[in-house]
């Protein structure tokens, strides 16, 4: 238990990466691949990132 | 006022903003590198001018186009609209010069020139909206490529990449058969590596070129009465920043202890290549871009991708949080791994603390709302007194 705990909470942060790569990714290939412009979807992708950036940085933050 | 004087106005108010970028993307470009005493300072001033106007010359135009006729008609930019415009920027400069916090000139100057659109009807929503969907996207591209280099790949970075100046100069000249050789004292890669901090520093100079140029002369050079052609407008516009290089920026490049001179070099360097190529990328795409928060969001996701690696398993379980700090940037590696490395890894310094982060994020969010919000009064007021 103690070990699958201390996965979860050492990846938090890679998740965070990934969470963030993968909603700029998603953003990306929506505005590529269908008729809504990319300037949109990628700016959709930002928002959902920087709401993860605000949860990796002030809510859960390496904070001294 | 006659038309003469207005215009004599716009262009000392387009050089009054040139000459200020220039002082300050000169110090940002070069600080690195100057710090180093890679290049002495005229040099940075001279290799400025150089890149910036190859940056303002070809890539720049499209983001003069986008500011001088796309938010609003070009038609709109009357000799005293240009002067208003020019005047909010500048102030905008005055301002962060005085507090010290770095505010975006481009997002200033996009808000002016949308108040003026909001104030006249004549405004494209359509083209400012696709602008502030990607300043949202450029922060987090920014965040994201600082936290990836700084989780995973900082450490190993900084083992390949250590600058050991040695004695002497770099390179030594003479009329031998071979007239350019390494110094006495100089590695190859000592001189890869000194070598790839100017040319980033260049590269960076290119990007603010790019992006900065339309920021002094777009809506001189868009205006209906116009007599400034575009060419001519660059060249204006890099001529002012030169002499921002050359004059404020000895004194900028001094205050060590700022921004990224702060910085250890590869801690720089990664934030200088990756938030050039993000500012280059949209002034292609002719999207009026901040270069300074690029470069901040790229600093805060590096210091946090490194910190982030001190959570240790025993800590993770008991919810302690590790430390964040720029000084996580400066630790020597020492092979560790993720979840291997201590607090006591990284010394105490705390440049990177999330509420200075916060306190530059609520500014950099008001400047353009600020901006635009005087612009569309002061706009409203010459149209009701008659003056426009």
């Amino acid at each position: 238990m103690s070990c699958y705990m201390a996965y979860i909470n050492i990846s938090y942060y890679d998740k965070i990466l990934t969470g963030i790569l993968f909603s700029l990714l998603a953003g990306g290939s929506v505005g590529a691949l269908t008729k809504i412009s990319l300037a949109y979807s990628l700016g959709a992708g930002a928002a959902v990132s920087l709401i993860l950036m605000y949860d990796g940085m002030f809510r859960n933050g390496p904070v001294g | 006022m006659s038309i003469n004087l207005m215009a004599l106005l716009a262009v000392a108010a387009a050089v009054f903003v040139g000459i200020n970028i220039g002082g300050s993307s000169t110090g940002v470009a070069f600080g690195p590198s100057v710090g180093s005493k890679l290049i002495s300072k005229t040099g940075a001033a001279g290799l400025m001018a150089v890149f910036a106007l190859i940056g303002g010359w070809t890539v720049g135009r499209n983001v003069i186009a986008t500011m001088g006729g796309k938010i609003v008609p070009s038609s709109e930019f009357t000799m005293m609209a240009s002067v208003i415009i020019l005047f909010f920027i500048g102030l905008s400069l005055l301002i962060s010069n005085l507090s010290g916090v770095p505010a975006s000139t481009s997002m200033t100057a996009v808000g002016a020139i949308a108040g003026l659109g909001v104030a006249t009807g004549t405004i494209n929503w359509s083209v400012m909206g696709r602008i502030m969907s990607w300043w949202l996207v450029a922060p987090a591209v920014a965040f994201l490529a600082g936290g990836m280099i700084g989780r995973y790949l900082y450490t190993r970075l900084n083992n390949y990449f250590k600058i050991n100046h040695s004695e002497g100069d770099l390179l030594e000249f003479s009329l031998s058969t071979r007239p350019v050789q390494l110094g006495e004292n100089t590695g190859m890669k000592e001189f890869v590596s000194s070598s790839l901090v100017v040319i980033i520093a260049c590269y960076m100079a290119f990007s603010a070129g790019a992006s900065n140029v339309a920021n002094a002369i777009a809506p001189l050079v868009a205006g209906p009465s116009s007599t400034v052609s575009m060419n001519a407008g660059i060249l204006l516009a890099v001529g002012a920043m030169s002499i921002g290089g050359f004059t404020i920026a000895r004194k900028t490049l001094d205050t060590v202890g700022e921004g990224l001179t702060d910085m250890p070099l590869l801690a720089a360097l990664i934030v200088s290549t990756v938030s050039a190529s993000i500012i280059t990328v949209l002034s292609a795409m002719g999207i009026p871009a901040s270069l300074a928060i690029s470069a901040t969001m790229c600093i805060t996701g590096l210091g946090w991708g490194r910190a982030s690696r001190t959570v240790r398993v025993k800590d993770a379980l008991q919810g302690e949080k590790p430390n964040m700090s720029a000084a996580a940037l400066k630790v020597e590696d020492q092979g560790k791994k993720i979840g291997e490395e201590s607090e006591e890894d990284i010394p105490d310094n705390n440049l990177f603390n999330p509420h200075i982060i916060h306190h530059v994020i609520t500014f950099w969010i008001l400047t353009p709302v600020i901006s635009a919000a005087s612009s569309y009064t002061l706009f409203r007021i010459l149209q009701f007194t008659g003056v426009m």
